[in-house]
């Protein structure tokens, strides 16, 4: 592809913003126009989350952006983070636009939180009703009490588990090993919520058991903030730019939006759509930097690892155990402490740390990083350092 | 006294026909014509050959436990009182997944355990749900 990432922008996280979600928005896709030295008339674009509440029309109102030529939105959740930059570099590609805005902002701690069932279940007085076949918290997953994002995380857990014979004890040595790494990248990030906060192995063992085997140190933070990417074609700019080298987004039948009910619940995308990926770019997974993994909950890096061909079938657990992800391991993994520790925009903040790590701007900058790999499930990019 | 159940399904068109049955302890599945493809959730079109004509079976209730988590923290507060209580995926003889809360187990099952299907029955609905096989139970008491 040959799309840029031209600026990235976002607000404070916090536990209450204070404003709405579309003042959030508004502040960040205005850093990201400043960072790209561009002004909201240049803005001819827009792809949103499904799930965000910030209207593409209220917004370009808000920026004042004179006209449109693509407004898309890109359901499913998480994945959109990956999935909005994709589709923004194919129709800047194609020349459906020029200057394109992807956003997601939200009060997800002060306000609807993503990680409880309470949006998902109306009640009349007596009992909640819930409706719809979604996973978790539809007809045939709330009345029996499947109601998170965590508990079907866990499902996913135990499943690979017991495909890979690895007991209980290893299998918390490896999570335990990305919650308390991504952890102690936080503390070196002035933006993460979780500064201040170190977490030990102990501690990671000690924390609640939320839905085992998940303890409430696998699951990621919940806040408030937005956070906004903005893509144009390569242009002469005084900015560092990152370019979109390659990008896809795959759906297989049960994956949305969160799989339980395909063969095979360990694999959190497909071979197909990491081989045209690596492919799309021209280079293999070990030419690869960093990589910037969704993380809602620890077990989807794990996931992850082996799905994009940075570890074999049934090794991420020695990767993991082996600081493999840390600072100067093989492949550091979310060195701006992901969602688990940096704070959750729906993953749109880890694009960002995907940009600043090729931009040689990050907080834990990776030492020569050239190559980036972003991925949400189904969804990734590969960027680089744009000449 | 039967407490009622703290979340009822609104269920429509083809999911409602998986309730109604669910009500007189039967858990349904489709099958298509063509093939005999047997599916669940719910849909007008079989997800393998994407035939329409279909028919409703009543599954046997045997399947093995595919996956589970115990959970210690409730998601929503009205099922706080349940806590902790046992998810499943379990893989009916049959093919497909359903989702069921596994009863009268305290501990944490294994995967691949045979499992029978049984319900929850509340003063307001019956919600499938799953019990160790009787020979599991025999097992279990003897360890």
């Amino acid at each position: 592809m040959r799309a840029v990432i031209a600026g990235v922008g976002m607000t404070e996280l916090s536990s209450d913003s204070g404003e709405s979600e579309l003042s959030l928005a508004v502040t960040a896709v205005r850093a990201a126009l400043a960072d790209a030295d561009l002004e909201p008339s240049a803005v001819d674009g827009f792809v949103s989350y499904s799930y965000d509440r910030v209207g593409i029309g209220a917004l370009q109102r808000a920026l004042g952006v004179p006209e449109l030529r693509l407004f898309a939105e890109v359901p499913y959740g998480g994945a959109a983070s990956c999935g909005t930059v994709a589709q923004a570099a194919a129709a800047i590609d194609a020349g459906l636009a020029s200057c394109v805005v992807c956003y997601r902002a939200l009060n997800g701690r002060s306000g609807t939180r993503l990680g409880r069932a309470e949006r998902h279940l109306q009640g009349d007085g007596g009992a909640l009703v819930s409706r719809g076949d979604r996973v978790p918290a539809g007809v045939f997953a709330a009345p029996s009490g499947l109601l998170s994002p965590a508990q079907a995380m866990a499902l996913w857990a135990h499943r690979y588990a017991h495909d890979h014979s690895i007991d209980g004890e290893r299998f918390s040595a490896a999570l335990g090993a990305i919650a308390v790494t991504q952890r102690a990248y936080a503390q070196t990030n002035p933006r993460a919520v979780t500064r201040g906060k170190p977490l030990s192995m102990e501690d990671y063992l000690t924390g609640r058991m939320i839905a085992s085997p998940l303890r409430i140190y696998d699951l990621c933070r919940e806040n408030d903030g937005a956070a906004a990417i903005v893509l144009t074609a390569p242009r002469r700019s005084a900015r560092p730019a990152a370019r979109v080298l390659a990008a896809s987004q795959h759906l297989v039948p049960h994956s949305e939006p969160l799989p339980v009910y395909g063969p095979d619940i360990t694999r959190l995308t497909t071979e197909r759509q990491v081989g045209e990926l690596f492919a799309q770019a021209g280079v293999s997974p070990s030419a690869v930097d960093v990589a910037i993994i969704y993380d809602a909950t620890t077990i989807a890096v794990l996931l992850t690892l082996e799905d994009y061909g940075f570890c074999a079938r049934g090794g991420a657990p020695e990767f993991l155990s082996a600081a493999q992800h840390g600072p100067g391991g093989q492949l550091p993994v979310n060195p701006h402490g992901g969602l688990l520790s940096e704070g959750y925009i729906h993953g749109l903040n880890s694009v960002i740390e995907g940009v600043r790590q090729v931009r040689n701007e990050a907080d834990n900058q990776v030492p020569g990083a050239e190559l980036a790999l972003v991925s949400a499930r189904g969804a990734a990019m590969i960027l680089e350092a744009a000449a | 006294m039967t407490r009622a159940a703290p979340i009822v399904p609104d269920a429509e068109g083809l999911a409602a026909v998986y309730w109604d049955a669910a009500q007189q302890e039967r858990l349904v599945l489709q099958r298509c014509a063509p093939y005999g493809h047997v599916w669940h959730p719910p849909s007008e079109f079989c997800a393998v050959c994407q035939a329409s004509d279909f028919e409703w079976i009543d599954a046997s209730g045997d399947g093995v436990i595919h996956s589970f988590t115990r959970v210690h923290h409730a998601a929503h507060a009205a099922v706080a009182d349940w806590i902790p209580y046992t998810i499943l995926l379990v893989d009916l003889i049959e093919g497909p997944r359903v989702i069921g809360r596994l009863l009268d187990a305290p501990g944490e099952p294994a995967i691949g355990t045979p499992v029978r299907l049984t319900f929850e029955r509340y003063s307001n609905l019956k919600v499938p749900a799953f019990v160790l096989t009787d020979a599991e139970r025999r097992r279990n008491s003897h360890s």
